[in-house]
């Protein structure tokens, strides 16, 4: 009797529990199987209420970010490019004459960057600066490679294709996996946590979007794609500008740079493979595009990002690594000399007044730092034949 | 197909169980008959093809089987009968060993051969089938069972499910005939019943959450420090042990669970399988060690290699090359390369010594198997399993120039230094160490989530009890050694069912990156 009692309990434990969460990832799986319908979504509405929203997929958010830069092209005349390390610089930074659209996306390389600049040279005279992030630190100027033409012309959401569907039992497979149950974890906690509940619910589940909703910061509105980080405003500005608003920040410049140093970290594996040596094909495409910018009255900006707070310095000091990072900026710096192109190091963010509190990690900074680092540099922004890079007042 | 699949735990368990409980109340015959057929559907789910391998192997031995016991029982002349029944039996073990020898061994013996008479042989790319050293070790025991009248039942239905029983069929456990036969016969064995139900599927789940969260959780760190190696990256001595020791961890786990699941299979039809595992690290020695792991095939190659190699009862030199002999050809069983031969001849040095140790201890008057004292008894503890590890690393290694650096590194060969990745959030202490020499240049592979996992599953392996143990009040397995007093004892009540369901859980959500069980290759 103890034995039938007992597989009774068991199936009963896994079926309260294993069915009702297959059926919820069933249909979080359904609503979030089109990305490219919820790009457009988030896009209609931000061009709709210059709101801030969360992609739903924030690692992979070219194509909302490209179908962003379309709809803001008549208006703007200032494009950034590059990984996320530069997603928290905003339009409040740059002179106000520059109207910025902040096209970053996550884990872009440097050969993507000048691939776009490049199609926008072609397609887009209006754009007169732009704005190219140079990450030593994380490999991008090293990575050897040729670089692809890219098509950022409006997509065609009528030529969309369909999703690709899967059979009902991989959907089962999925909608029963660790990673699944995971995300439904989390978004059942927010469920429950939230202010109203039955609304969450219905956000969450029936919807492929949360309603709209006015941010912390109490002026801005939001809407959220996607299940993860919603209510938060987590995502991207009008201009393209990301808030990183819950996000927490690195613990400590000192761990950071030790991990930083070590033969085995990112940072220090970039310099030791590559000698330091910047690929020259890259830094030939950034010639000729420079060349072509200038005959057209547009300038070519190039920025290497605010690093942790003396975390170059330390690399600088390291008997293995100094001699690799030191070639590299000699040889940036000769670079830039040579093609007359505007080179902004901010590697060294203490020379800016950053703080160790203002990045979330070794490489990326939050706004203040990089606002903090905008004003001290307008000041001086000189071109390399020494004339000023503003003609107006600075912001 | 594989226990840890959706489709095996969902539909093809439930549907064998049913199908073989209903038509057990028909006939024994058909249920019998039923469960040998989905035993066979589950093998050649896998590669088809292969039915026929394995279907032959079990007619063949199944002729010659009773072939040799009509010797036994038909003849008049006494000599007459013996030398034919010795013949016959010689005559099947070779075709189950040329059987081996072909599918397992003859790429690795061309491939041996070729450097040495400067030749070019290529045989065609031969596959291994699936279990194959299992179904030819089972059914030789069976052949020399039989030659010494110890097989009593020979009913085709029953010695094909014997064979092919699918809980036991791939990785073991080896089983021998007569302590099979007589469950496959015994009319409670085809009655329903909850307890085995729920004692079987007790024990399928721990071995299912020990392979499906435990082993392939680890196994994650095993590859890039063997691969980092095998690829002539200089290892740090941290990494080259992290490497070893995550290899030995997630092979315990694998083949434990897997042996759990099996016999928590069998459990559910109502079959015991005899113990495999007994918390082998635990093992105070290299003896003891043997007698805890894979303990079905320790008791194959006792007594079907060992013993008539003349065992211990001639004089101790011959007992030594015995004990070699019978370990570089079970490291030879577990795969077809030098490394395995290296990894037994490994265990046979080991366990020489340790005899030779027990020997001298004798002649000084001591007692070898007397009771240790505890710092005694964990120092054994802790040598025994330094040495299984350092072997392991021959038995995972791609090639003997692998094995060799790894070990190199293992033993110091490469300094004695610390991976300048760690004490990073201790910026004073790493500065210290830094200052002092302490550090080398580190690959990054002995990361804070393999230091996690290794020290909290060195604390299972050493001083958890084992699923026998926690299921002891229901006999889980034939052979279990005496009962250990633990608070962990399973009953079946509400708690029990929460913690079942809990660890069901983790592991059924797990599946989704399911990967074969690491005894499948041998």
């Amino acid at each position: 009797m103890m034995h039938k009692r007992y597989l009774l309990w068991l199936v009963l434990l896994c079926s309260l529990t294993l069915l009702p969460a297959i059926a919820l990832n069933w249909i979080l799986l359904k609503n979030e199987g089109n990305v490219e319908a919820m790009s457009f979504a988030a896009s209609d509405w931000q061009q709709q209420t210059h709101g801030i929203t969360f992609t739903p997929t924030f690692g992979n958010n070219g194509f909302f970010k490209t179908l962003r830069l379309n709809d803001r092209l008549p208006e703007i005349n200032t494009v950034i490019y590059g990984a996320s390390t530069a997603m928290t610089l905003d339009s409040s930074m740059l002179p106000p004459q520059w109207h910025l659209y902040n096209f970053t996306q996550s884990g872009s390389p440097l050969r993507a960057s000048i691939a776009q600049a490049e199609y926008l040279a072609d397609h887009a005279p209006q754009i007169k600066q732009h704005i190219i992030m140079l990450d030593w630190a994380i490999d991008f100027i090293y990575q050897p490679g040729e670089i692809p033409p890219v098509n950022l012309a409006p997509a065609d959401r009528n030529a969309i294709p369909a999703p690709t569907t899967h059979s009902p039992l991989d959907t089962l497979k999925e909608a029963v996996s660790y990673p699944r149950m995971a995300k439904l974890w989390q978004v059942l906690r927010s469920v429950t946590h939230a202010p109203h509940p039955q609304q969450a619910f219905r956000e969450y589940f029936l919807q492929i979007a949360s309603d709209e909703y006015t941010c912390p910061d109490g002026q801005s509105r939001g809407m959220d794609v996607g299940v993860y980080n919603r209510g938060a405003c987590n995502g991207f500005r009008y201009d393209g500008s990301a808030t990183f608003s819950d996000y927490t920040r690195a613990e400590s410049a000192s761990r950071t740079i030790v991990g930083a140093l070590a033969s085995s970290s990112m940072y220090a594996h970039a310099l030791q493979h590559t000698q330091g040596i910047p690929d020259p094909l890259l830094f030939s495409r950034l010639a000729a595009l420079n060349d072509k910018l200038a005959a057209q009255g547009a300038t070519l900006i190039l920025i290497a990002p605010p690093l942790m707070v003396g975390m170059e310095k330390a690399f600088l000091a390291s008997p293995q690594l100094s001699p690799y990072l030191q070639r590299t900026k000699r040889e940036l710096n000769a670079w830039s000399k040579q093609h007359q192109v505007v080179l902004a190091d901010f590697s060294q963010s203490e020379h800016f007044g950053c703080t160790e509190d203002e990045f979330l990690d070794a490489h990326h900074a939050v706004k203040s730092c990089y606002q903090k680092i905008f004003a001290d540099f307008w000041q001086n922004a000189k071109k390399p034949d020494g004339t000023p890079l503003l003609r107006d007042t600075p912001p | 197909m594989l226990f840890n699949s959706y489709g095996f735990i969902l539909l093809y368990l439930p549907v064998v169980l049913l199908g073989f409980f209903q038509l057990a109340r028909f006939s024994h015959r058909y249920a019998a008959a039923w469960l040998a057929a989905a035993s066979l559907f589950f093998y050649g789910y896998w590669n088809p093809a292969y039915i026929g391998l394995l279907l032959g192997s079990i007619a063949c031995n199944y002729a010659f089987g009773t072939w040799i016991a009509k010797a036994q029982v038909s003849g008049q002349l006494q000599v007459e009968n013996v030398r034919r029944k010795k013949h016959l039996l010689i005559f099947a073990i070779a075709a189950n060993l040329s059987l081996l020898a072909y599918y397992k061994y003859a790429n690795f013996f061309v491939g041996s051969l070729n450097p040495l008479l400067g030749t070019d042989w290529n045989l065609a790319h031969i596959i291994l089938p699936l279990g194959i050293s299992f179904f030819t070790f089972t059914q030789i025991a069976f052949l020399v069972d039989t030659y010494q009248g110890k097989v009593k039942e020979y009913n085709f239905v029953h010695y094909m499910l014997f064979v092919t029983y699918f809980p036991h069929l791939i990785a073991g456990p080896i089983l021998h005939h007569k302590e099979m036969m007589p469950q496959f016969s015994k009319p409670t064995t085809y009655r329903f019943n909850t307890e085995n139900l729920s004692v079987g599927l007790t024990i399928f789940v721990i071995g299912l959450f020990k392979k499906v969260v435990i082993a392939d959780g680890i196994a994650y760190y095993v590859p890039t420090v063997f691969d980092a190696s095998a690829a002539g990256v200089q290892l740090t001595l941290i990494e080259a042990w992290g490497g070893a020791l995550c290899y030995t961890l997630q092979l315990y786990f694998d083949f434990s669970g897997y042996s759990d699941m099996a016999i928590g299979l069998s459990r559910m039809f109502g079959i015991l399988l005899p113990l495999n595992f007994h918390s082998p690290y635990q093992s105070v020695n290299i003896i003891e060690f043997w007698r805890r792991w894979h303990i079905t095939l320790s008791r194959f190659l006792r007594d079907y290699l060992y013993i008539p190699l003349g065992g211990n009862r001639k004089s101790r030199a011959h007992r030594y090359v015995n004990l070699m002999t019978t370990m570089l050809l079970g490291g030879l069983w577990h795969g077809a390369g030098w490394t395995f031969v290296v990894w037994g001849g490994l265990h046979g040095v080991f366990l020489v010594i340790n005899h030779g140790w027990h020997s001298l201890r004798k002649a000084l008057g001591q007692n070898p198997k007397a009771p240790l004292s505890r710092p005694a008894h964990a120092l054994a503890v802790l040598l025994t399993f330094l040495a299984v590890t350092l072997a392991w690393v021959f038995f995972r290694a791609a090639d003997l120039h692998t094995a060799t650096a790894m070990t190199q590194t293992m033993l110091g060969f490469n300094g004695v230094t610390l991976p300048d990745n760690w004490f990073t959030r201790f910026p004073e202490i790493h500065s210290w160490f830094d200052r002092h020499g302490l550090f080398a240049p580190s690959n990054g592979l002995a990361t804070s989530g393999m230091i996690n996992w290794l020290w909290i599953l060195l604390l299972v392996v050493w001083f958890a009890p084992n699923t026998q143990t926690i299921m002891q009040s229901f006999r889980p397995a034939l052979d279990v050694p005496p009962a250990q007093a633990t608070l962990l004892r399973w009953r079946a009540n509400f708690l029990s069912a929460l913690l079942i369901w809990g660890l069901a859980f983790f592991a059924l959500i797990n599946l989704s990156q399911q990967s074969t069980f690491l005894y499948f290759q041998f």
